[in-house]
């Protein structure tokens, strides 16, 4: 592996997600690189971060919070897909296809489908 | 969010937005300027593809790497297998050009399968596939609604009689399409987070479903429907065990029953089962000439025979290490769904739990009404398999533990990497050309028709020869352009185009007979007999190459075999009168030649007037 190739999987190897193949080969390239073992120290540093503990009683009060949230509110219900506003791409696509086929069905020279016409038989000559 | 990560995020909206595109254009796109007006499908279907696979790779080209989580190798090395393999046969197997449209097809298929499993893992794109899926459905119900009610305003109205075959082109392939629709429609309703509106609407919707299928008159839709009703009925509640799941088991076995009494009323069992060991007799045929590598991907298309199921073709292309490659990723598949159904039910896992539910309906249905069922696959909805298997895949892969992800490094940096976006948009704007070509030849390949239907010969040949080699009526266009020359009187150049024809497709529709024809209009008996002869053993059943075989037996002075052709016409159409007459012309020249034998004198004239006299 080259630098780059350790730059662009560095996350992945960070948060110990990297297969153990891959792993060995970004290890072997750090103990020869300087600039790529510094860099990833530093990175390794960040994610830890500084170390705290939970409060002895969070278990209880999400208990508590998941309770309320059960008893008071109704369920959420999804939006229905075709509002979901992540859709416009898909919308407009379906748009665009259908003005760019209507103008192909009006202009594309060519003879009405031979095999559906007013004989409405497989026209083999 | 830094520029990189919104455009990897836009290259994921790009592969989703082309997906959903593609299953709600699929099933209702045509277009009445083809001769198949369902070649537009194959269009959509490959460019769609293209742009699909390339979303993919600019998205890892974006993010400097491309990801296979350890949690999805199960799933996608059987298909990555069973893609090396189909390109190994593909390269190693004779007459590519007659078989590409096939080998592209399956490729895109997989390609399909395992981009889906890769990136459409979650709830959220199991909701809006089966939601554009159903919006086609709905559009393709009500359009059969119209069709069933005579108001169909298109010229293609009525082309199957009675039948309603909608934006699906076809009974059978609009059956089988909205039979699918039952199990997504269901999964849908048991939603826990479904609004209460689209949940009345899936009820609705299951309504038009039930109808259309009935509507279709066609044996092989309502025996698909109930099949994929069965498997719906088994597969809701071992998946989602719930109240509602038991109220939508109730209604699939009402379906099943109700479709069941309507179908054995209407007929064609018969047909439809006769057909059926046709073809598995036929496909069993072709196995065991090459069992273990098969005759190569696409090759019944350039050898076109019947076949009995999308599986058996399988073995017969791909041979039995296709199939056992086929079993590997389907086992995977069934493995990693069982496996998933307890954990999510453990965990409580709901949308999760229905969606699986619907996609293994689907998917177990569809396999069991195109696998083992004879009769001419269309692209559409035998592709829907690959997209539902793929999210099935990708939804089992959120209950398996491993977090491991192998990657495959792109070593460059992000102002290299950018630099690859114009190479690469040029790679895929050249293959995006081939199949809007390809479109282009079937108009073509329609437009010769249109001539040839209307007498003009010089110009429907002229059509025929624009049409491109790799597009799906190539073949036929050549056998076309011959049968234009014949009847343009130019036996000779027929005979060329029918011999060119051959090296794409040796045994394609009627070629011997036509040629046969060819021979005859230039009086080389001995070749006409023989083309006769061998187009006999293709189509046993084909009457006209008798009546054509005895006559050129009896110019060739074969009287034996003359008479053991007119008579094998009068075999199978008792009541023709037309074979009748050819086995008197036949017997009327044996008894000349028994005369002749009798008055030995007269020998010559006999012969004579056996071999050359011109006949009526
Ligand atoms: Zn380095």
């Amino acid at each position: 592996m080259n630098c780059q190739s350790v730059v662009n999987v560095e996350d992945l190897y960070a948060e110990g997600r990297l297969s153990p193949s891959r792993t060995a080969s970004v290890r072997a390239h750090i103990k020869e690189c300087a600039s790529c073992s510094a860099r990833l120290k530093d990175e390794l540093l960040s994610l830890k971060g500084p170390s705290a503990s939970a409060p002895k009683d969070l278990k209880n009060r999400m208990k508590a919070l998941l309770a309320k949230i059960e008893t008071e509110e109704p369920p959420p219900q999804a939006k229905p897909w075709a509002f979901d506003s992540e859709m416009w791409p898909v919308v407009t696509s379906i748009a665009i296809y259908l003005g760019l086929a209507l103008l192909l069905a009006w202009t594309v020279p060519g003879a009405p489908s031979q095999r559906y016409g007013q004989a409405g038989t497989e026209a083999q000559p | 969010m830094t520029t990189s990560a919104k455009m990897t995020s836009f290259w994921f909206r790009a592969c989703e937005t082309t997906l959903l595109v593609l299953v709600f254009l699929l099933p209702t796109a045509f277009f009445l300027k083809t001769y198949d007006g369902m070649a537009i499908k194959s269009t959509i279907f490959e460019v769609g593809t293209i742009v699909l696979a390339f979303a993919w790779l600019f998205k890892g080209m974006e993010r400097g790497r491309w990801e296979l989580p350890e949690t999805a190798q199960p799933l996608a090395l059987p298909a990555l297998a069973l893609l090396a393999w189909t390109i190994i046969r593909f390269a190693t197997a004779p007459r590519q050009i007659a078989a590409l449209p096939d080998f592209l097809k399956q490729v895109l298929c997989l390609v399909t399968y395992l981009i889906v499993l890769l990136e459409f893992g979650g709830v959220q794109n199991a909701r809006r596939l089966f939601g554009w899926i159903t919006a086609a459905a709905w559009i393709a119900g009500l359009y059969g609604l119209c069709q069933s009610l005579g108001l169909d305003p298109l010229s293609w109205k009525g082309a199957f009689g009675q039948r309603v075959f909608s934006t699906l082109g076809g009974p059978d392939s609009l059956g089988l399409f909205l039979a699918l629709c039952i199990p997504l429609t269901l999964a849908q309703w048991l939603d826990p987070e479904r609004d209460s509106f689209l949940r009345w609407t899936d009820m609705a919707l299951l309504l038009v479903l039930l109808m259309n299928i009935g509507w279709t008159h066609s044996f092989s839709a309502r025996f698909a429907a109930q099949r994929v009703c069965l498997a719906t009925a088994l597969g809701l509640p071992l998946f989602f065990p719930s109240r509602n799941s038991l109220k939508t088991t109730i209604m699939c076995l009402v379906m099943f029953v109700i479709i069941g009494m309507v179908s054995f009323a209407g007929g064609g069992q018969p047909e439809f089962f006769n057909e059926w060991s046709h073809g598995f007799n036929a496909a069993r045929a072709l196995i065991s000439q090459s069992p273990w590598i098969g005759h190569g991907p696409g090759s019944f298309a350039a050898a076109p025979s019947q076949d009995g199921g999308a599986f058996l073709r399988m073995i017969a292309e791909l041979g039995v290490v296709g199939g056992a490659l086929w079993l590997w990723l389907l086992g995977s598949l069934a493995a990693a769904a069982l496996g998933a159904r307890r954990r999510f039910i453990k965990e409580g896992a709901l949308g999760e739990s229905c969606y699986t539910a619907g996609l293994c309906a689907a998917t177990l249905g569809l396999l069991a009404c195109t696998q083992l069922t004879p009769g001419p696959r269309s692209l559409f909805p035998d592709w829907l398999l690959w997209p539902l298997a793929g999210m099935l895949g990708g939804l089992t892969m959120l209950a398996r533990r491993g977090a491991f992800v192998s990657v495959l490094p792109l070593p460059l940096r992000e102002a290299a990497r950018h630099k690859l976006y114009a190479p690469a948009f040029a790679i895929m704007l050249g293959l995006v050309v081939f199949p809007i070509r390809w479109f282009d030849s079937e108009i073509e390949h329609n437009s010769a028709l249109a001539c040839a239907n209307a007498g003009d010969w010089q110009g429907a040949i002229a059509h025929f020869e624009m049409v491109k080699p790799g597009a799906e009526s190539f073949v036929a266009a050549q056998y076309g352009k011959a049968n234009a020359f014949l009847a343009l009187n130019k036996p000779a150049d027929a005979i060329n185009a029918y011999a060119a024809l051959e090296d794409l497709s040796p045994d394609y529709s009627h070629v011997h007979y036509q040629k046969a024809l060819a021979y005859a209009k230039l009086q080389d008996w001995t070749d006409a007999v023989a083309s006769h002869e061998i187009e006999s053993k293709l189509n046993p059943s084909f009457v006209t190459n008798y009546d054509a075989w005895s006559q050129a037996a009896l110019k060739l002075g074969d009287l034996g075999a003359a008479e053991v052709a007119a008579d094998k016409a009068a075999e199978l159409e008792p009541s023709e009168p037309s074979h009748k007459a050819v086995l008197a012309e036949v017997y009327a020249a044996e008894r000349q030649l028994a005369e002749a034998r009798k008055h030995p004198t007269r020998v010559g004239k006999g012969r004579a007037a056996g071999t050359k006299k011109p006949q009526g």
